[in-house]
């Protein structure tokens, strides 16, 4: 289990593709065979978050947020709530989308991305010029995993730690091979209001030197190798030897 | 009177009509983070709520923790030993002390979802009392104060 899962974690999963203009409708109307199984008790179960020339966001009421653009397709998830009244009482918070850990999300966050990105306007002739998934956590600074914690010690070492609040964002060349290259964008946020809890999200990526057919097969496979190479740069994260400056010494 | 828990197995819709001070019934969208070199840099915006939404990823996190399984604790557990017999040797490396102190944290993360509630109940219930306390004692003083005045 990974550490995304006990602390609650949420994926995104994108693909870039190749540039190709069609008006939102026309999205909307490729979309429909996933929009028409989204009623439930005769009640629409999504809403357009929005709709322009060429952009189009929709989201589940079970938390589930589709966003399509000319040359970018992903699907995300995040808890959502609802305000409920009661009767003769205060109104309450109600948890429309079900907890599932992370790494259950995951493959069905990746599944609705290959689904939608199979729907595309035009999806035979495009292709996949890279593959990003996403870890979204909300979570105090002083429950996250240790290499976190060391990584956020390691950038406030100039100020000898005395960092009140930041909001960092890193992009690190992880990985290259003749066939792909991998990269992660950090970005960690420690707002200044108190009242708002902080957010670490990594967001790897990889990056195909040449476009990859968009066919199921082919999205399958480039899905099961990110997953796996992603999940493993989390956990490394998680461990943070890499922020280790005892390590980071004795290798240079 | 109705009451408005719900399992999340078994969602009610009935009502999503936005309430006179919440922007919108259902919470929960992305906003831009400025980045330059992706796209995908988006946070969750929870606004107001960002509060009730901290508190339900803890749940949702500790009923995630709470679903590990015994083999996996146990896998922790036996990986934290040799780790241990390890350092107690003098015979750890740097990168498996790292690794030492992340399974720790993993197996506080299973004990927290096991006896996190409870612990948070007895310490809201403590709070409870400190308040209730000092309300107690704030009373007295009252009391001493005017019982002066009259003599």
């Amino acid at each position: 289990m990974s550490w995304c899962d006990k602390l609650a974690s949420t994926p995104t999963v994108g693909f870039t593709l190749d540039w190709h203009f069609v008006p939102s409708s026309a999205i909307l109307q490729a979309f429909s065979t996933i929009l028409d199984k989204l009623v439930q008790d005769n009640k629409q179960m999504f809403t357009v978050e929005r709709q322009e020339p060429f952009n189009l966001t929709f989201t589940t009421y079970d938390g589930y947020q589709y966003s399509i653009e000319p040359s970018k397709v992903a699907v995300s998830f995040q808890h959502r709530l609802k305000v409920k009244h009661v009767s003769g009482g205060p109104p309450t918070m109600e948890l429309l989308s079900i907890p599932t850990p992370f790494s259950k999300l995951l493959p069905i966050v990746a599944n609705k991305l290959i689904e939608a990105a199979l729907l595309l306007p035009g999806a035979p002739a495009r292709t996949i010029s890279r593959i990003g998934i996403v870890s979204t956590t909300l979570v105090a600074i002083d429950e996250v995993p240790p290499g976190i914690a060391r990584f956020i010690k390691y950038i406030g070492r100039p100020w000898k730690g005395s960092v009140d609040n930041f909001n960092v964002q890193i992009v690190a060349d992880l990985n290259k091979t003749t066939k792909w290259s991998d990269r992660c964008v950090h970005l960690l946020v420690k707002p200044e209001d108190r009242e708002q809890v902080p957010a670490v999200q990594f967001d790897w990526q990889r990056t195909f030197s040449s476009g990859q057919p968009l066919t199921h097969d082919s999205l399958k496979d480039i899905m099961a190798s990110a997953e796996t190479a992603s999940l493993k740069y989390l956990e490394e994260l998680a461990e943070g030897s890499q922020f280790d400056e005892d390590l980071i010494r004795s290798t240079t | 009177m109705r009451t408005s828990f719900a399992a999340p197995r078994n969602i009610d819709y009935s009502d999503t009509k936005p309430l006179p001070n919440a922007s919108e019934s259902l919470i929960g969208r992305f906003v831009d983070v400025p980045a330059t070199s992706s796209a995908t840099s988006r946070l969750p915006d929870f606004g107001d709520y960002a509060e009730v939404y901290a508190v339900t990823a803890r749940i949702a996190g500790r009923i995630n923790a709470t679903n590990v399984s015994e083999q996996e604790r146990n896998s922790l557990l036996r990986e934290r030993q040799v780790l241990l017999d390890k350092k107690l040797g003098g015979t750890i490396t740097g990168k498996e002390a790292n690794r030492l102190e992340y399974v720790r944290w993993s197996l506080d993360r299973i004990e927290d979802a096991q006896h996190g509630l409870t612990l948070d109940a007895l310490e809201s219930s403590v709070v409870r009392y400190e308040k209730f306390l000092a309300e107690v004692q704030a009373l007295q003083e009252e009391l001493r104060q005017l019982t002066k005045g009259n003599k």
